[in-house]
């Protein structure tokens, strides 16, 4: 499924995440992750991500994850609201 | 440092659940506000360089909805404005809001949000209710500055000294142990005075 719009899900406040997905032209995926734990959860954070979006079956996508301490029940519910917009019509 | 609890203890206090969307959704909502909040008075004052303050509960949402701490955010919000009213910088608007996950405060100010900034690390550190408040401050655009971007360490725990981000991310305190430390917290800031180090000159000069 191709990504058709630039969409966000989430906020920058403590314990949330602000995940940006913006189209591309090719049908690759970018990953951009920031995290305020990256030492720590890093690894898990991108994992989590790549998996959701692999599941989702998205191409042509640039995907900002910018992580303020989020649970990773909050990424999750946080990754399926940006995917689901950003491929709706 | 705190009382100790078991998770016993925890069940049998009853806190009010909310539901994982429900704390997403207003989230999300406070966020899309202020970004709102900021393009208005950006429109209504051209030209002034604003700068917002946001003041939030710094802990648990079961917690957060409680009627005990509701007030805590608009009190360490007026602590805010009356620092900024000794420096004479002007205030431009200030408001209140409850969320469902909680209230919420803020001022938007006519100054350089560096040194807003400055005075929110200085009330979360030196005000006796600080340590229970979270405030985001964020410039004209709504885009917002963190501790690290001015070079401060992150913030602790409110349980214990580790890092808050951590303790949060990977759940490590039980919710009655957060309780009693706010509890303390509150009794601590009771019949003394509410500044321990502040001195807002001192931190913007």
């Amino acid at each position: 499924m191709r990504v058709l719009k630039s969409v966000t899900a989430g906020s920058l406040e403590s314990s949330d995440v602000l995940v940006t997905i913006m189209p591309l032209s090719e049908d690759r995926i970018e990953y951009d992750i920031e995290s305020i734990v990256i030492r720590q959860y890093g690894k898990r954070i991108r994992q989590v991500t790549k998996d959701m979006v692999e599941n989702a079956k998205i191409t042509g996508a640039h995907i900002h994850v910018q992580d303020r301490g989020a649970l990773e029940c909050t990424l999750r519910a946080r990754l399926e609201t940006a995917i689901e917009r950003s491929i709706a019509c | 440092m705190h009382s100790s609890c078991s998770p016993r203890d925890c069940h049998r206090k009853k806190y009010c659940v909310l539901s994982l969307q429900t704390v997403l959704a207003a989230r999300e909502l406070r966020w899309k506000k202020k970004r709102l909040l900021a393009e208005s008075l950006a429109q209504e004052f051209p030209g002034h360089r604003l700068a917002y303050a946001f003041c939030t509960l710094r802990m648990p949402a079961s917690l957060r909805v409680s009627s005990n701490y509701k007030e805590i955010v608009v009190q360490l919000r007026d602590v805010f404005a009356r620092a900024l009213m000794d420096r004479a910088i002007p205030i431009i608007a200030s408001g209140q809001e409850q969320y469902d996950d909680g209230p919420s405060a803020w001022l938007a100010s006519d100054c350089d949000e560096r040194i807003l900034k400055q005075m929110a690390i200085a009330i979360e550190e030196g005000h006796a209710l600080g340590a229970l408040v979270d405030i985001d401050v964020t410039d004209a655009k709504a885009r917002l500055l963190s501790r690290r971007d001015m070079g401060y360490a992150p913030r602790k725990c409110l349980v214990c000294d580790d890092e808050a981000a951590l303790c949060s991310a990977g759940q490590r305190h039980l919710l009655c142990e957060i309780e009693a430390q706010i509890e303390e917290i509150i009794s601590g800031s009771m019949g003394r005075e509410a500044w321990d180090s502040y001195d807002g000159h001192k931190e913007c000069d």
